[in-house]
C-alpha cells in the first residue's frame, strides 16, 4: 500500500516536471514565433516607411528640376535678353544674371542628390564627393572625406548608406550649427564603417527627448542594413559612428 | 515489553538528529526559494511556511520535549510546505518565460529533484509513524514486519539517491553544454 502510494506521488512529480517542460516548450515556441512576426512588421514597416521617403524625395527632385529649375532658368533667358537690349545695361542685372545661374546649378546638383534613379547609377562614394563638392562650393561649411576607392554593397544599399551620410550632416548642420565635417570611410574585418563628425555645437546623447527625426530615420536605415548607428556627443561636436555588415549584405 | 523497546531505543536514538534536520531543510531549502523567488508576496509564504515549521519544531521538541520516535507529523508538515514552495517557484517559472530552455536551466532541475523526493516520500513520511507503532509492540513484533519497515524506509533512500543524482546529473549536463562552443 505504502509503496503504491509512493509510486503514485513519484508519477505524480514525474508527470508534473514532464508536463512542465512541454508547456514550457510550447510556450517558448510561441513566444518566439510572436517576436518573429513583430520583427518581420517592423521590418516591413521601415522597408515602407523608407520606400514613402525615397518616393517623396524622388518627387521633390522631379519638382525642384522640372519646375523651379524651368522657373530660373526662364528668369535667366529674360535677364538675358533683357541685358543684350539695353545699349549700356547695368552692372547689377549681370549679377544678377551670374546668381541665377549660380542657383540653377545648386539646384541642379541638389536635385540629382536626391532623385534615387540617377543615384543608382552612381556609387557611394562618387555621390559623396560630389555632395561634398556641393556643400564645399557654398563656402559656408567645409566638407572633407577620406575613404576608399571603391566600396562593395549592392547600389540599393549604397543608396541607403548615402542617406544616412546626407541625414548625419543634415543634423551638423541644421541642429549642430557646424561649420566643418569630417566624414571617414573604412572597410575591413567584414564590416563597413562610416564616421560623420562635426564641429557643432553637440547635445546630450542620453536625453531621448532630443532625438529627432533624423536620428530615428539614420537607425532605422542602419538597422535595416543588418548594422548600427551610435551617438559619441560633447560641446565641441557630435561623432555619429555607422557599421555596416558587409558580408550579410554582399 | 513495548516500553522496554521505546526506552531502550530513546537512548540510543537519533531522533533528535533528524528532528533537527526537519528544520534546517525547511530554512535551508526556505532560504533558497527566497533568494530564488521575486515578488514579495511569494517571498512571503515562503517565510510564513518557515515560521509555521520553526513554530512545530519549538513546540514539539522543546515545549513538549520531543517524541521517542521518528517525527511523522512533522516530515509530512515539512513535506507540504515545500512542495507549495516549488509550486509557488514552478508558477513563477510559467509566468516569467525567459528565451533559456528549462532543459538547461539547473534552478529548474534541482526544484524537480526536490519535488521527486517530498512528493514521492510523503506517503512514507505520512505511514511511517503509523507503521513503527503498530510494528514495535511485543505481541506484533516480527522478522517480517520489522523488514517491512526497514523496505519502507529503503523506498525512501532510493528515493532520495534519485533526486541526488537528477541534481548531480543536471549540472554536469549544463555544465558540459555551457562549455560546448
Amino acid at each position: 500500500m505504502i509503496l503504491v502510494g509512493s509510486t503514485f506521488f513519484l508519477a505524480v512529480a514525474v508527470g508534473i516536471i514532464v508536463l512542465f517542460l512541454i508547456y514550457q516548450r510550447k510556450q517558448l515556441q510561441f513566444i518566439l514565433e510572436k517576436q518573429e512576426l513583430s520583427n518581420h512588421f517592423q521590418k516591413e514597416l521601415l522597408t515602407t516607411r523608407i520606400e514613402a521617403q525615397e518616393e517623396t524625395l524622388n518627387q521633390l527632385s522631379r519638382e525642384l528640376h522640372d519646375n523651379v529649375g524651368q522657373l530660373l532658368s526662364s528668369s535667366k533667358l529674360l535677364i538675358g535678353v533683357t541685358r543684350r537690349a539695353l545699349t549700356s545695361p547695368m552692372e547689377e542685372l549681370k549679377l544678377a544674371e551670374e546668381t541665377v545661374a549660380k542657383a540653377i546649378t545648386e539646384l541642379r546638383a541638389m536635385s540629382k542628390s536626391l532623385n534615387k534613379d540617377w543615384l543608382e547609377q552612381f556609387d557611394f562614394i562618387e555621390n559623396l564627393d560630389a555632395e561634398a563638392r556641393r556643400i564645399n562650393a557654398t563656402k559656408e561649411f567645409e566638407m572633407t572625406i577620406h575613404h576608399p576607392e571603391i566600396i562593395n554593397l549592392p547600389s540599393d544599399r549604397q543608396l541607403m548608406l548615402f542617406r544616412i551620410v546626407q541625414e548625419a550632416f543634415q543634423n551638423s548642420l541644421k541642429h549642430g550649427k557646424a561649420d566643418h565635417i569630417n566624414i571617414l570611410v573604412e572597410q575591413g574585418d567584414g564590416n563597413l564603417k562610416v564616421m560623420i563628425e562635426d564641429n557643432g555645437k553637440g547635445f546630450d546623447v542620453s536625453n531621448s527627448s532630443l532625438q529627432g527625426v533624423g536620428m530615428i530615420n539614420i537607425k532605422s536605415r542602419a538597422q535595416m542594413l543588418g548594422g548600427s548607428a551610435k551617438w559619441q556627443s560633447s560641446g565641441s561636436g557630435t561623432a555619429v559612428n555607422v557599421q555596416i555588415p558587409i558580408q550579410e549584405i554582399v | 515489553m513495548a516500553k522496554a523497546s521505546f526506552l531502550t531505543r530513546a537512548n540510543i536514538t537519533n531522533i533528535g538528529i533528524y528532528d533537527f534536520m526537519f528544520l534546517l531543510t525547511s530554512l535551508c531549502i526556505g532560504a533558497y526559494f527566497y533568494l530564488t523567488l521575486s515578488t514579495f508576496r511569494k517571498k512571503a509564504i515562503i517565510i510564513a511556511i518557515c515560521i509555521i515549521h520553526t513554530v512545530y519544531y519549538i513546540l514539539n521538541n522543546i515545549v513538549l520535549k520531543g517524541s521517542p520516535l521518528f517525527d511523522s507529523t512533522g516530515y509530512v508538515i515539512l513535506s507540504i510546505g515545500i512542495v507549495i514552495m516549488i509550486f509557488i517557484f514552478m508558477h513563477q517559472t510559467l509566468t516569467n518565460v525567459s528565451d533559456e530552455s528549462l532543459w538547461f536551466n539547473f534552478e529548474f532541475w534541482f526544484v524537480s529533484s526536490l519535488m521527486i523526493y517530498f512528493l514521492g516520500s510523503f506517503v512514507i513520511f505520512l505511514s511511517f509513524n503509523y507503521l513503527t507503532r503498530k510494528i514495535l509492540p511485543a505481541e506484533l513484533y516480527s522478522l517480517n514486519n520489522r523488514d517491512l519497515l526497514t523496505a519502507v524506509w529503503g523506498v525512501h533512500n532510493v528515493l532520495l539517491f534519485l533526486s541526488s543524482l537528477l541534481t548531480l546529473g543536471s549540472s554536469i549536463w549544463i555544465s558540459f553544454r555551457k562549455k560546448l562552443p
